[in-house]
């Protein structure tokens, strides 16, 4: 196989482009696929602070790096999860990139900060794991976000991971969530704007992009995601690509063109019933939010206010407190937010 | 890189295993035979990516390396605090 570009030898297939990419050009391939993304829909402006969900794995590490080679200012913040040697571990790789890139990762912990872990908090709360998993994530990426001033908060999510998120909505028809399945979901009432740069790029790829960038990620699978439903989908769609090439690409960019805004009304309408917690301001449907609920029924804590730590590596620790919108909206009985 | 018993040793992952198989072989005719797909799973030999028409030679040690990866609920979700169903799939992301 040769390189589309250059004819010198390749190293990587990608059917749905029906080429072969030696390594220069597979890393040109890649930042100017995000580039493109960033672009056409118009998900970070330059000069502004981007925050990135940073696992440990191939997509957040990836996402940070090419945001990086691009120019964009991007620090990172891991959530330590607590789920044993995979936290431990997803925790030291996000760790050592950052080191490595004198790139500025800020951390929190949640066993350490809210006194829960995820195994444990997903048991008593009667919740699957991934559910709580993603409840915290996006509760405490979005107060990082908020208490740190930074615009935009950017996500690892890739191609197959659109791909296999819209199809378990549409086998379920999860209408609104189908309404707001975008790859840019603006900064509205105390959520900041969050972006999907890699968007354009499939899930091999970005393994590859960290192969060839040296990148060392956590390649297991988290213990509490095996056999999920979601990686099933992905099992499934690549089936489909095997004999279809482009299929996931068709499958979600034709969503977004032709189907998306069908479902956003419904989407919408559920914005106009926020309210803000009254144990830490987060907006909500109920006088206390999703994570509060879930942080107490673990029988976790949350901190009264919070106050970063940096290390002596130039790392950051931040400890966040439950206050975030008390500043701006005094807590107390549940508020309507304007819509 | 070599392997010691003349076979083309294929180190798998999650979970970790180690098969041998004779070469010469092709990386796609090698994944056909382990029943993988190419698109979910990246072949490294000595650190560098293998592509799908490569020859894997007696002696080659390789990874199989799967890509999949993901939870079933993500950060991109707006108003995830808003649901009143707590146990609700939540496919909005991973």
């Amino acid at each position: 196989m040769k390189c589309r570009v250059c004819r010198e030898p390749a190293i990587i297939d990608i059917r749905r482009h029906n080429a072969n990419f030696c390594a220069e050009h597979f890393l040109r391939l890649c930042r100017d696929q995000t580039q493109k993304a960033i672009d056409e829909f118009a998900m970070i402006e330059r000069g502004e602070r981007c925050l990135v969900a940073v696992s440990g794995g191939k997509d957040s590490l990836a996402v940070w790096d090419i945001l990086t080679e691009l120019g964009y200012q991007a620090d990172g913040l891991y959530l330590g999860l607590g789920i044993g040697d995979y936290s431990d571990t997803s925790g030291n790789f996000a760790r050592a990139f950052a080191a490595d890139r004198g790139l500025r990762l800020i951390e929190v912990d949640l066993p350490t900060h809210y006194g829960y872990d995820i195994p444990t908090g997903a048991k008593a709360a009667r919740r699957a794991p991934c559910s709580a998993c993603g409840l915290s994530k996006r509760h405490l990426f979005d107060q990082a976000a908020i208490d740190g001033g930074y615009d935009v908060v950017v996500t690892g999510h890739n191609l197959d991971d659109e791909a296999a998120v819209l199809l378990g909505n549409v086998l379920r028809w999860q209408t609104e969530y189908l309404g707001r399945q975008l790859p840019v979901l603006p900064a509205r009432d105390g959520f900041p704007r969050k972006v999907k740069p890699l968007v354009r790029l499939g899930e091999r790829e970005m393994a590859a992009y960290c192969v060839v960038r040296g990148i060392d990620y956590i390649v297991e699978e988290c213990p509490m995601a095996a056999g999920n439903k979601h990686i099933g989908y992905k099992e499934a769609l690549n089936a489909i690509e095997a004999t279809s090439p482009g299929s996931k690409h068709s499958f979600y960019f034709e969503f977004l063109a032709k189907a998306s805004e069908r479902f956003r009304a419904e989407a919408e309408s559920e914005q106009d019933l926020l309210l803000l917690c009254t144990s830490c301001g987060a907006p909500t449907t109920n006088e206390v939010c999703a994570f509060c609920r879930l942080v107490e029924r673990a029988g976790g804590t949350l901190p009264e206010a919070g106050h970063a730590v940096i290390h002596a590596d130039g790392s950051v620790a931040v400890h966040l407190g439950g206050t975030r919108r008390a500043a701006s909206v005094a807590p107390g009985p549940a508020t309507q937010v304007p819509a | 890189m070599g392997c010691q018993n003349g076979a083309v040793k294929v180190q798998l992952r999650n979970p970790r295993r180690d098969v041998e198989v004779s070469g010469p072989i092709n990386v796609s005719t090698l994944l056909n035979r382990l029943d993988l797909l190419r698109e979910s799973v990246l072949v490294i030999r000595s650190g560098t990516l293998v592509p799908g028409d490569a020859m894997l030679d007696d002696g080659d040690v390789v990874e199989i390396r799967p890509v999949i990866s993901g939870g079933g609920v993500g950060l991109c979700d707006p108003y995830p605090m808003a649901r009143t169903r707590p146990c609700a799939p939540q496919w909005v992301g991973t």
